[in-house]
């Protein structure tokens, strides 16, 4: 049982990591379209037939650089690294006297529900633009980095259109951005097309391409998490009601054993003390085993794990609180000391008052 | 010098009476045989010597009633007072011989005496299958642990319900000698269909009706 919820975690990482790897494997090159098995190079003639179409695709730089955003809430600098994107004016709306960073509404709850949880405060849109928000080009929290180019702004639009962990501003800016530094960054260029009929239109007209939406697939990408933490908790519950079988019918079994046993002691003439502590010893067997699997459990699936996996979708270092171990843990050590306690009262009750005399 | 005394007034096992009227006096150099018909329960009448059963009653060692003793008092009686090899296996499997022999050392540390352990050995002769676990023995071997453990404590009563059943007759010719010489500082009591017994002993009862018939 304990193998086959092993293989079965591993088979969900290996799973989660090649979602993951889908979304975020790409290349750079020129134009890059998505659809569901990876990231596709466009030709021109593939972009000229759909221009065809009457349509025009808005083009997104997103760029290749290191950067981080930092954002002072509450006192805490929170700083993640951070993919920005460059996009066509024409889709969004925006102040034309405002240099605009565009945030998806997404981004927001999941800082909500996911990072600040019950233990930071909630913060809402209103609150978030009126933040002092700093860019830094070329610096990261991963590696060491020079040169380091820092920008303020202030958050300007939200956007339910953007994809998930998208932090866009204007595709000029951007390209202004680029201009900035002697060695200029790659950037990946994506068509995205972010009004729904166009994209059915699209995948109609181009029955051979499959093109799924990236918004999509980050969603995607996100419910096999949160399918991977529930799942990993029915698995966790079942498992312990398991364990908690094979000790109750462990406790019966000793139980008849001893009685056997204990007879004899009694019969030698063993007090009733010792009996106990004999009891007590086996049950002290129970909690060590049971614990060191526990720990192991635990040790596997520690709270990095979770965490780590958000950072690499994210980039932003936070604890996700997905699922909490430390918890879990006590809950379980607590079953299995309670579980101890019948364990004693069974054998005390059955068999040491049984040769009291 | 020992003195044990038993009184049994009924003992019902549901709605089956088992024992009535029972009375049964014993002191040190008596060693005592008890022979039955089939149904007598005479293995019952053992057990509350042993302080197992707890009838309507007494049983008075050195004058005190083990029934009134407290339960820290009965594993005293049971450990350094009586010995007991009964028919059915009271020893434990997976231990050795040895093991099982220092087996009321080991529970109530009393230091058994080596010598007198060893005297014990020779006269059984279990000194090859000391060091084999019990589940490993024959029956006829398991018998002669047996006895040797009831034995290795110098109880000051013995008690032995159809122990040498087993034996060859060799063996048995010793075994009675030796628990005769025995019998002159302890009480040692026995239940057996072995008439062979009958020179060594000083008291027979026969177990009939439910109660106690003194022959001897």
């Amino acid at each position: 049982m304990i193998f086959c919820f092993l293989i079965f975690l591993s088979y969900k990482n290996i799973e989660s990591y090649l979602i993951e790897k889908k979304v975020w494997d790409m290349q750079v090159g020129e134009f890059e379209i998505s659809n569901v098995n990876g990231w596709k190079k466009l030709s021109d003639q593939e972009i000229f037939s759909i221009k065809n179409l009457g349509i025009q695709p808005s083009l997104i730089y997103s760029m290749n650089l290191p950067s981080l955003i930092q954002i002072d809430v509450f006192w805490n600098k929170l700083e993640s690294d951070m993919i920005f994107y460059g996009v066509s004016s024409n889709l969004l709306s925006w102040e034309k006297d405002k240099i605009p960073l565009w945030v998806s509404s997404s981004l927001l709850d999941i800082y909500n529900t996911q990072i600040a949880g019950e233990i930071y405060p909630w913060i809402s849109k209103d609150l978030l633009q009126t933040l002092d928000i700093k860019i830094f080009f070329w610096k990261s929290q991963l590696f060491e980095t020079k040169n380091v180019f820092e920008l303020s702004w202030k958050i300007n639009t939200f956007s339910s259109k953007l994809p998930l962990a998208w932090i866009s501003i204007p595709l000029e800016t951007m390209n202004q951005v680029s201009s900035w530094f002697s060695n200029k960054p790659n950037l990946i260029k994506i068509i995205w097309i972010s009004d729904e009929k166009t994209f059915e239109n699209i995948k109609t007209s181009f029955s051979w391409f499959n093109i799924s939406s990236q918004q999509e697939k980050l969603k995607s990408v996100y419910s096999s998490l949160e399918n991977f933490r529930k799942t990993l908790t029915w698995i966790i519950i079942l498992v312990v009601w398991f364990m908690i079988f094979v000790i109750i019918y462990s406790i019966l079994t000793q139980k008849q054993e001893n009685e056997k046993l204990f007879f004899i002691y009694r019969l030698h003439g063993a007090r009733a003390w010792q009996l106990a502590s004999i009891i007590l010893f086996e049950s002290s067997i129970y909690i060590i085993f049971w614990s060191l699997l526990i720990f192991l459990a635990n040790k596997i699936f520690d709270t990095n794990y979770i965490d780590q996996k958000f950072f690499d979708y994210s980039h932003i270092d936070h604890n996700i609180k997905a699922l909490n171990y430390e918890q879990i843990t006590q809950i379980i050590l607590l079953h299995f000391v309670i579980l101890t306690l019948i364990s004693i009262l069974v054998n005390y009750k059955s068999i040491l008052k049984k040769f009291e005399n | 010098m020992y003195q044990l005394q038993v009184q049994v007034k009924n003992f019902s096992y549901w709605k089956y009476k088992i024992l009535e009227n029972i009375n049964l006096q014993a002191q040190s150099w008596d060693f005592i045989w008890f022979f039955w018909k089939s149904g007598s329960w005479k293995s019952t009448l053992l057990k509350i010597i042993w302080s197992i059963i707890l009838p309507d009653g007494e049983v008075k060692y050195q004058w005190e009633n083990i029934f009134d003793y407290s339960s820290n008092q009965l594993s005293n009686y049971r450990n350094q007072i009586t010995g007991f090899d009964f028919q059915e296996n009271n020893l434990i499997e997976n231990l050795n011989g040895e093991e099982n022999l220092r087996l009321s050392e080991t529970i109530g540390w009393k230091k058994i005496d080596n010598a007198w352990l060893k005297k014990l050995i020779e006269i059984l002769e279990i000194e090859k299958i000391l060091d084999k676990k019990i589940q490993n023995l024959s029956w006829w071997e398991v018998s002669r642990i047996s006895l040797a453990k009831s034995l290795a404590s110098k109880p000051k009563i013995l008690i032995s319900d159809e122990p040498w059943s087993n034996l060859d007759e060799h063996l048995t010719k010793k075994v009675y000698k030796f628990l005769k010489s025995y019998s002159q500082n302890h009480i040692v009591m026995v239940s057996s269909h072995d008439e062979k017994i009958l020179p060594y002993l000083t008291k027979i009862y026969e177990l009939q009706n439910h109660s106690l018939q003194v022959k001897i």
